[in-house]
């Protein structure tokens, strides 16, 4: 065996790891941790948000809306109540009317 | 095309049916100073027999109501005699007798004529009422269609159930004179 090899020989012989090194690594990994990675999304493109939009576009048209028609239901009726009253105060005068003509020609008649 | 037709056969008495052209009556009015035109239909009688209030005279209207199936009432009132043709009756007398309807009093008096018609249904009842008066400054034609009890039609012409429309239009009138006042009180 030449210097060469036992100088090669040497260099390789596997040396025990110090005591301290396993703790030594793990501080350093802990050290350096990396954050686990959040996806960060804009306020604008985060369902939540189109929800509670929504929910609130909804909340403030529906009412109103809801109101609008029932008060024009409600004046639709009213005019259509009137117009049949009124209908009816015809007809019931036309129709005496027409009794008051022949009870007046009848009497003539006699 | 014989299907096509078949179903042209079916429906074209269905549109027979349907009603009278009220528009026909319009040339009536053109020299009319004053008109009440009054179109009902079926819907808009539920919308309003749903606002009758309650009471008796609620109470005693709403089924006549609720059997209506349309109300139409023309009414042209003119300055001068003379105003109006007679014979643009015709369309709805002739329309009348198509349909089946009585003519059950025809009334004159000097220029004034009243025609008043009824609609036979079977089991006593009856499928409107059609008024047509006409005289020297005023045309009247009151069309009433349902499904009526004879006794519907002594409702119509009598007191019973119906709500003054007069005595209601004054008070509105007064409410509307009060409220006017109280306005004008408070500025």
């Amino acid at each position: 065996m030449n210097d060469f090899e036992q100088e090669i020989r040497s260099a390789l012989r596997r040396d025990p790891a110090p005591p301290d090194f396993a703790a030594k690594v793990l501080a350093r990994v802990a050290e350096q941790e990396i954050p686990a990675k959040v996806i960060r999304l804009p306020v604008w493109r985060r369902p939540a948000a189109w929800a509670i939009a929504a929910g609130l576009s909804i909340a403030a048209i529906v009412p109103p809306v809801a109101i609008e028609y029932r008060q024009r239901r409600e004046a639709r009726a009213l005019e259509a109540r009137r117009e049949l009253l009124i209908a009816l105060e015809v007809t019931r005068t036309k129709l005496q009317q027409t009794r008051e003509r022949i009870q007046r020609t009848t009497r003539l008649a006699l | 095309m014989k299907k096509m037709l078949s179903l042209l056969a079916l429906t074209l008495p269905l549109v027979a049916q349907e009603g009278f052209d009220f528009k026909t009556l319009d040339k009536l009015g053109v020299n009319s100073t004053n008109k009440t035109d009054i179109t009902l239909n079926s819907d808009m009688l539920k919308l309003a027999s749903g606002f009758l209030g309650s009471g008796a005279e609620a109470d005693s209207l709403k089924p006549l109501v609720e059997s209506l199936k349309g109300v139409y009432v023309r009414t042209f009132e003119f300055d001068k005699e003379g105003q109006y043709n007679e014979a643009d009756l015709e369309p709805l007398r002739t329309y009348l007798r198509q349909g089946q309807w009585n003519r059950i009093v025809e009334s004159r008096e000097g220029k004034a004529l009243s025609e008043i018609y009824l609609q036979p249904l079977p089991n006593n009842r009856l499928g409107g009422v059609a008024i047509i008066s006409a005289e020297a400054k005023e045309v009247t034609i009151v069309y009433i269609s349902g499904n009526l009890k004879q006794e519907d039609i002594q409702k119509l012409s009598g007191t019973m159930g119906i709500p003054d429309i007069r005595k209601q239009l004054d008070r509105k009138k007064t409410t509307d004179k009060s409220d006017k006042g109280k306005k004008e009180d408070e500025e």
